[in-house]
């Protein structure tokens, strides 16, 4: 039996893209401004209010919900293809080279990822690009690990052992029989890192370090900071947008967990 | 000069340990004791060696100028009781004050005015030491009771430098000899002003008390507290729970100063301030924007009155031509963007049709750590996207910004602010001089006219504030037309202090003459 | 015996964690090399400091010379405590990094302390009972807690109980005058303190609940337990006495491991309330592109988690033997 609040968090994440998808179609412009700066919401024309420049919220909520998706996703991704080569490959090789990788694996992960990436763009310059290249760099350490602990349990399981006999080359191997055994817990660890990325990113846009050219969550809430005692809204609705595709992302993932990992019901 | 105002936060940074360290604030019932707040500690105490902002609020209740600028940039006795310019503006005489003594009560005299001048502001003042070398200047004294300071070219806004700001008088008898930059006294000074260095805690507070042999007579306050508040918003809601009695602009969050000016327990002081201009310059050298149709459809579209409101929050003045509208004695009611330039989207998209510029993207580079920047730019783009101009912003750290702009000419359009420094030919000059030596902070446009040139450099001599303005208004035919930079707004400050205090802000600048404001009793 | 066995362990950890921290020096050098632009800037910082000032960085970290020496040369100054001279504060950056360094443990520590004590409370209870009314509720705090941007819980904490309620301050660490002398200034401290702590607190209190659920849970269905409760051990002593001692082992290595979060989050939650530690320092710093302190703070908070993995690893291992 599927719980109830995993279709929610299914139905919002719809929601999501499907706002990120259509947004020019439903919303105006989050770029253009005017002179009705600050309104609060349920106004005639702006039902989320406007900001310090005239711009619509619910406007920029909802294009923003297209930067945390784009940086949450091809993050995730780009962490689950470097998790899983790492992985695999320490699991797999054994030896020196499995030594080698895990310290790199512990290295990434001791790392504290947020102030990195914050020193980091603030070296490099903001930008989309290099935003999902610096959280995507230091998303794989966990699913390195689940990986490489799963490979190197399989690799002597009795039907990798049949393949091997039967003359089968190592890469070819690992991708076809090993694998897809553990797809199910790269795939859960994926969603729980969109969560992540989107917090992470929104903490960036939040410092000023976000894309200048784009709206994005953490950027409103770095806006709205010194509008706080005018101006709450600004504040209050990107707050919510991403408290909830984060929630969502993370009961999806603890979901999925559940129901591929008997073990793991209950906790 | 050359120098915007975010030079001078750059002292600012620094905070205290734990809380409890830091000692209390006595409380004596029957004192006049006002509380000013500030940001940071600052980085000295000696305003002939740092620009910083703090530096120079705390230096000028201690230190004093040969003259001091009121509202309206006329200079006033301080220091120096009279003085005379020879017609060529090259020789500036000095009488100085009779009677004098430093906190330490050592006699003032002339030769402390050379030394500073010689040995102190031509070597360490961040911008005085420029324009003394530029000019020319030489200080001598024949008598003990005058200083002479002769230029190599007559340059006409001198006096103005000569404030406590540009050019305070520091004690020969505590510098001469001694290393100046690590001397002691720059931490605990020594000068001739209304309020003596009392102590620094630091993280905390900076107490002066007042002079009592000041030439003067006693100053009204019987100290002053200068109380280091970290958080901005703090120091605009210490005014309102009234635990601090005044606050700059300067210091101050511009979200919350309409707040404050509604605030019945507070004064305010609006728009009396040194002008500084907020602009948007064109990089004429690339085709986009070489001829003067594509700026003008530009200046059609932008909307200045939008900015002033929403990024300066109404405190500012939309741009009035070349040169702003801080300084009223050169404004042509005939010739100015208002006229030429009123805002029309329509006919701004139909210029720009019949130019290079039409349906290109365009890059703006402006300073990512400045607020009112980012804002600007946001609406720029916003503006522009309307008449058919794509803008791609790039928000760029301040060196590398400076570089990409003034060294590389590399941008299509930037945002920039220039302080004037009390006059045009100061601070507004380098706007449109032609520039070949790629200086940081001038003129960044490629734009070069020898007319500009030849009136720029005719304005900056003429003694006469009418010929001047005279001068000015010719500059403002020209510019105004060619717009190789478009003035956005004129920053217009609010300083804030209780209504307890009297007396307040005679100075141009809201941190000078602090000697005759009282304290009215609780 | 075990004693022995136990030094070994904190030797190997210990030779495990210096080449670690190795790395994390290089690699705070490859940031600062691979910087476009010119690498003395980053050492500089964005100031107009003096060429005399610049040519004497550049000679200092030999960036003159081939990358192995300037490496050579960059970890030895680390190794010496040297972080570099910060022009935007005209200190050096370590002791502007350790004059921060009170404030930051205040909140910080006071977080932690918060979130472990009630989270540990919250998932015994919620254990106790699973499904129940009460566990029900923390595993919805928990999956809340686990997904609001902290810096966000910030700004609607001091929407509410500072702006709209007035019962609070929001800026700062205490009044802005400086602090009175005894009880008065350490109340003023506590008011100061109570937002920006359970803004930081809240991931952690679900975090901590969470995990020491999960635990409680594991060890309440061992044999000793049940042979406790068939002794007739009261409730309250099997929980306290039994199951949370087993549980402990889990809960502290979490706590531990998540020390780089809790300093991360700090950042976020010192910038929003002005707070005038190490966080609010990085802010600043990246504000005015003040790179000596930035780069100061990423190498203090690394070298931070990484001894506090070690701690952790260490004590783990002390409370749960069979830890190899």
């Amino acid at each position: 039996m599927i719980p109830i609040s995993v279709f929610i968090a299914g139905g919002w994440l719809t929601l999501t893209v499907l706002a990120a998808v259509f947004a020019p179609l439903v919303a105006m412009d989050p770029y253009a401004g005017g002179p009705d700066a600050l309104l609060p919401p349920l106004s005639p024309a702006h039902w989320l209010g406007t900001d310090d420049l005239g711009r619509d919220i619910f406007a920029e909520t909802l294009f923003g919900t297209r930067v945390s998706l784009t940086v949450g996703v091809t993050t995730a991704i780009a962490g689950a293809v470097i998790g899983v080569a790492v992985g695999a490959a320490a699991g797999w090789l054994g030896g020196v080279a499995d030594a080698a990788l895990m310290r790199l694996t512990e290295l990434f992960q001791t790392l504290p990822r947020f102030v990195l990436a914050l020193v980091t763009i603030a070296l490099f310059g903001p930008g989309l690009a290099k935003v999902i290249v610096v959280i995507g760099i230091l998303a794989w350490p966990q699913t390195a690990r689940v990986v490489r602990a799963s490979v190197a349990t399989l690799r002597s399981a009795p039907f990798v052992e049949a393949a091997r006999v039967g003359g089968m080359p190592g890469i070819a191997l690992v991708l076809s029989e090993i694998l897809p055994n553990v797809a199910a817990p790269v795939i859960v660890l994926a969603a729980l890192d969109v969560a992540t990325a989107i917090l992470l990113e929104a903490g960036l846009g939040f410092f000023g370090l976000g894309d200048p050219n784009l709206v994005s969550w953490g950027a409103m809430l770095n806006e709205a900071q010194q509008y706080l005692r005018t101006a709450w809204w600004m504040a209050v609705f990107p707050g919510i947008a991403i408290a909830a595709t984060v929630l969502a992302f993370n009961r999806l993932g603890d979901a999925l967990n559940a129901a591929t990992d008997p073990r793991g019901r209950g906790r | 000069m050359g120098l915007t105002r975010r030079d001078f936060t750059l002292g600012a940074g620094a905070a205290i340990g734990l809380p409890w360290l830091a000692a209390p604030r006595a409380a004596h019932a029957a004192t006049a004791s006002a509380v000013l707040g500030i940001d940071a500690d600052p980085p000295t105490l000696n305003p002939a060696m740092s620009t910083d902002y703090g530096t120079g609020d705390v230096g000028a209740k201690i230190f004093e100028g040969l003259i001091w600028l009121d509202r309206d940039y006329q200079p006033k006795p301080s220091l120096a009781t009279a003085w005379t310019v020879s017609p060529d503006a090259k020789v500036y005489t000095f009488t100085l004050r009779e009677g004098v003594t430093w906190h330490d009560g050592k006699p003032f005299g002339a030769d402390d005015v050379v030394f500073t001048f010689s040995d102190i502001l031509a070597k360490y003042h961040p911008r005085t030491s420029a324009v003394l070398k530029t000019i020319g200047a030489v200080v001598t004294s024949p008598d003990p009771k005058t200083v002479v300071v002769t230029l190599q070219k007559g340059y006409a806004p001198f006096l103005v430098q000569m404030s406590v700001f540009d050019a305070p008088i520091l004690p020969k008898h505590l510098y001469s000899g001694a290393d100046i930059p690590a001397n002691p006294a720059n931490q605990a000074p020594v000068g001739t002003g209304p309020f003596r260095f009392g102590g620094w805690t630091r993280g905390a507070t900076i107490q002066t008390t007042r002079n009592p042999a000041w030439w003067g007579g006693a100053a009204g306050l019987d100290e002053i507290i200068f109380q280091i508040v970290p958080q901005p918003a703090n120091r605009a809601s210490g005014l309102e729970t009234g635990e601090i009695d005044a606050v700059v602009d300067f210091y101050l969050p511009k979200p919350d100063e309409p707040r404050l000016m509604k605030n019945p327990a507070l004064q305010f002081r609006k728009g009396i301030n040194i002008p500084a201009v907020y602009f948007l310059a064109f990089n004429t050298a690339r085709p986009v924007f070489a001829g003067k149709e594509a700026r003008q459809a530009v200046a059609c579209a932008i909307d200045r009155p939008r900015l002033v409101q929403q990024v300066m929050n109404g405190l500012a003045r939309p741009g009035y031509g070349a040169f702003g509208d801080g300084f009223k004695w050169l404004l042509d009611p005939d010739d100015n963007y208002a006229k030429r330039y009123p805002l029309d989207p329509a006919h701004a998209r139909d210029l720009l049709a019949k130019t290079p510029a039409a349906g290109q993207t365009v890059s703006l580079v402006y300073d990512a750590a400045r607020p009112q920047l980012r804002a600007t730019a946001q609406i720029v783009r916003d503006n522009l996207h309307q008449i058919g101009l794509e803008v791609s912003l790039l928000p760029l750290e301040r060196a590398v910004g400076m570089e990409k702009v003034f060294t590389q000419h590399d941008f299509d359009l930037t945002l920039q602010s220039y302080f004037s420094a009390g006059d045009p030919a100061i601070g507004y000059t380098r706007l449109y001089q032609t520039q070949t030596g790629n200086k940081a902070l001038t003129n960044a446009t490629g734009y070069s006219n020898p007319d500009v040139d030849r009136l720029l450099a005719e304005a900056s001599v003429a003694p006469n504030r009418d010929d001047r303005a005279r001068i000015y208004r010719e500059l403002q035919a020209i510019l105004n037309d060619d717009l190789p930079s478009l003035i956005l707004f004129d920053e217009e400050t609010v300083d804030f202090a209780s209504k307890r205090l009297s007396g307040l802000w005679p100075a141009i600048d809201a941190r000078d003459q602090w000697g005759g404001v009282k304290m009215a009793a609780d | 015996m075990r004693a022995a066995a136990l030094g070994w362990f904190v030797l190997r950890r210990l030779l495990h964690a210096v080449p670690l921290l190795f790395c994390v020096v290089v690699l705070n050098y490859a940031l600062i090399a691979s910087t476009p632009g010119d690498p003395v800037t980053v050492l500089v910082g964005d100031f107009p400091a003096p060429a005399e000032y610049k040519t004497q960085v550049r000679h200092d970290y030999g960036l003159d010379q081939p990358i192995p020496v300037q490496v050579a040369r960059y970890v030895t100054r680390v190794l010496h405590g040297d972080l570099g001279y910060s022009f935007a504060n005209r200190q050096p950056v370590l002791s502007l990094i350790a004059g921060r360094l009170a404030a930051t443990l205040e909140l910080t520590a006071t977080a932690l302390g918060f979130s472990s004590l009630l989270g540990i409370a919250l998932g015994v209870l919620s254990a106790r009972r699973p499904d129940g009314v009460l566990d029900r509720a923390v595993r919805g705090l928990a999956t809340a807690g686990y997904a609001l941007p902290e810096f966000w819980v910030g700004q609607m904490l001091i929407l509410v109980f500072a702006i709209w309620l007035g019962w609070l301050p929001s800026q700062g660490a205490h009044a802005i005058r400086g602090v009175a002398p005894g009880w008065a200034g350490i109340a003023d401290g506590v008011r100061h303190l109570i937002l920006p702590a359970l803004a930081l607190s809240l991931r952690y209190l679900a975090l901590i609940a969470r995990i020491t659920r999960g635990a409680m849970l594991e060890v309440l269905g061992a044999d000793f337990i049940l042979a406790a409760r068939a002794r007739g051990a009261s409730e309250r002593a099997v929980l306290i006495g039994h199951a949370l001692r087993n549980a402990a082992a889990p809960v502290i290595t979490v706590i531990g491991f998540n020390l780089g979060f809790i300093l991360a989050g700090s950042a976020l939650i010192e910038t929003v309330f002005g707070w005038p530690g190490i966080g609010r320092l990085l802010f600043d710093s990246i504000g005015s592109r003040d790179y000596p302190t930035m780069m100061g703070i990423l190498l203090v908070v690394s070298a931070t988690v990484v001894a506090a993995n070690l701690a952790t690893d260490i004590l783990h291992r002390m409370l749960d033997p069979r830890v190899g």
